[in-house]
């Protein structure tokens, strides 16, 4: 309610300050582009005046085409839309698993004090070293998505229970006072309560699926963005091991960008 | 002074009765004995404040009478029958108002029926009177934040209101309230309370808060809280009629109350 009331004609001094930040929020914008176009710059001008060598880092002309001769073949859609599929269902198994689990620990006190040092260590523990392992038990695929899912799933339990435990208990004790039982206290003060922490892991989940399904994808696959990256550097055509990694930070930032947007969303 | 702590006569049952209270925490770090034989009661239509240092078990009563807690002995009883869980007919009033941030004003007024499984749009024309008559009716469907800490409180008493309850339990409603906001929905929540004949107990650290809106203060002891004195507090130089409670406090009785009691509190045992 009590919101700065503009003037109806601001004043000189004012003016001046709205200036200054104008000319800040620019220069912060002329900085980036011209880091990044340095960057490309550099990128370009090294390998091509053999100061250093080519065929290692290729360069972003190259990268550009390398780009165009993936679409050429047609396969380039294939590639992005397994892997986007692999992040999509094991980000959405690992979420759904994660809550599940995260509110039943939360009911049942008894099971969570088991349960905690396990949830540590598994959680402690680099699911990346269990790659191999997974490829024995599920084969190609299944491993890729098993990867995804336990690279994901701890630290949404962990983050989920944490947040439902820091509910606050004035609210709880408020709900007990009008009668609610355990699930109508889950159901209308830990839940909604706690939207902003299911979006924190929602954002943090995406990158971490990303992750777990591209290092699934190295160790065994015939298709998607990691098949494209292990595939590029063994017949070593960095071109097309760069484009995929472009393409790869394009969608992890296009992601990000679509949790954001369900975030204001939800949270409004 | 001390007040009539045996109540009625029997064939009516009193609205409130703690009849040999005693209650014993537990916790890792060992056991606390938070009451101790506790013994008063309260009329129907009778507002009671509860005052007493830090630690002394008045919440703890509150929590008992309502049902958030049971008793290691002893009974808490309500018209005659024992108190077994939290019911519609106690309204609590915590410190916070803890009303929820992603719920309207409306909707968190309507949280007492959902989890009681009430007859919804009974209950929502219900919310829609009661927070018009405290002066909310614009802004039934705006967020808590949107409100000043006296409206947010007015809201949590609306919410309490709505379950229709006819016994009002406050424990320290208005301490997180600034000073003038404390002064004047101290007083509006007083009169709102007079006015609808509900019993009320209030548990406060101020004294003359406890003075102002009662018709007995009742003064615990130290841990374990024990019942100390009982204060019928009158006002026989204002006339027939209590006035509010903001004209009770220029009244001759007032620091009379205020210095007795302050000094009981002073002096432990």
């Amino acid at each position: 309610m009590a919101d700065t009331t503009p003037n109806a004609t601001p004043s000189v001094a004012y003016q001046n300050w709205a200036a200054r930040q104008g000319r800040a929020r620019r220069k912060v914008i002329i900085g980036r582009l011209l880091l990044l176009l340095g960057f490309l710059a550099l990128w370009e001008y090294a390998p091509r005046n053999g100061m250093v060598n080519p065929m290692l880092t290729s360069y972003p002309s190259a990268v550009w085409d390398g780009f165009w001769d993936l679409i050429a073949q047609g396969k380039l859609g294939l590639h992005i839309g397994v892997t986007l599929m692999e992040v999509m269902i094991s980000f959405a198994i690992a979420m759904i698993l994660g809550t599940v689990i995260a509110i039943c620990l939360w009911l049942s006190p008894m099971l969570e004090r088991v349960l905690d040092p396990f949830l540590v260590v598994l959680n402690a523990l680099p699911k990346i070293a269990l790659v191999p392992i997974f490829y024995i038990w599920l084969g190609p695929t299944g491993s890729i998505y098993a990867v995804a899912i336990a690279v994901a799933l701890f630290i949404t339990i962990l983050m989920l229970y944490t947040g439902f435990n820091q509910s606050d208990p004035n609210k709880i004790k408020l709900a007990k006072t009008l009668g609610a039982g355990q699930v109508q206290i889950l159901t209308k003060v830990i839940l909604p309560g706690n939207v902003h922490t299911f979006m924190a892991t929602l954002k943090a989940n995406v990158g971490l699926s990303l992750v777990g399904v591209i290092v699934g994808e190295f160790q065994a696959s015939k298709a998607g963005l990691g098949y494209l990256i292990v595939y590029g550097s063994q017949i070593f055509r960095m071109d097309m091991v760069m484009a995929a990694i472009v393409i790869l930070s394009l969608i992890s930032v296009g992601i990000y960008l679509i949790v954001q947007k369900a975030e204001t969303l939800l949270t409004r | 002074m001390m007040g009539d702590t045996t109540g009625r006569p029997l064939a009516v049952p009193p609205k409130i009765e703690f009849r040999n209270v005693d209650l014993h925490y537990f916790s890792t770090k060992g056991e606390t004995h938070a009451v101790s034989d506790m013994n008063f009661t309260v009329n129907k239509g009778e507002f009671i404040s509860i005052v007493g240092q830090s630690g002394c078990g008045k919440s703890t009563l509150l929590s008992l009478l309502c049902g958030l807690m049971q008793t290691t002995s002893g009974q808490v009883l309500i018209d005659g029958k024992p108190v077994k869980g939290p019911s519609p007919q106690v309204g609590f009033m915590l410190q916070h108002d803890s009303l929820f941030e992603w719920r309207t004003i409306l909707e968190n007024a309507l949280l007492g029926p959902e989890i009681r499984g009430m007859d919804m749009p009974a209950a929502r024309a219900r919310a829609e009177r009661i927070l018009t008559n405290y002066g909310l009716g614009q802004f039934l469907h705006h967020r808590p934040t949107q409100l000043s800490g006296g409206m947010r409180q007015r809201a949590a008493l609306g919410r309490t209101m709505c379950m229709e309850p006819d016994i009002l339990l406050l424990d320290e409603p208005f301490s997180a309230l600034d000073f003038q906001t404390r002064m004047s929905i101290s007083e509006e929540i007083g009169e709102i309370i007079r006015r609808e004949g509900k019993t009320a107990i209030l548990v406060t650290h101020d004294i003359p808060e406890a003075i102002a809106m009662a018709d007995r203060v009742i003064v615990l002891s130290p841990r374990p809280g024990r019942l100390k004195n009982i204060h019928e507090i009158t006002f026989p130089s204002l006339g027939e009629v209590r006035p509010g409670c903001m004209a009770v406090r220029d009244a001759e009785e007032f620091k009379d109350y205020f210095h007795t009691i302050w000094t009981e509190m002073e002096s432990d045992g």
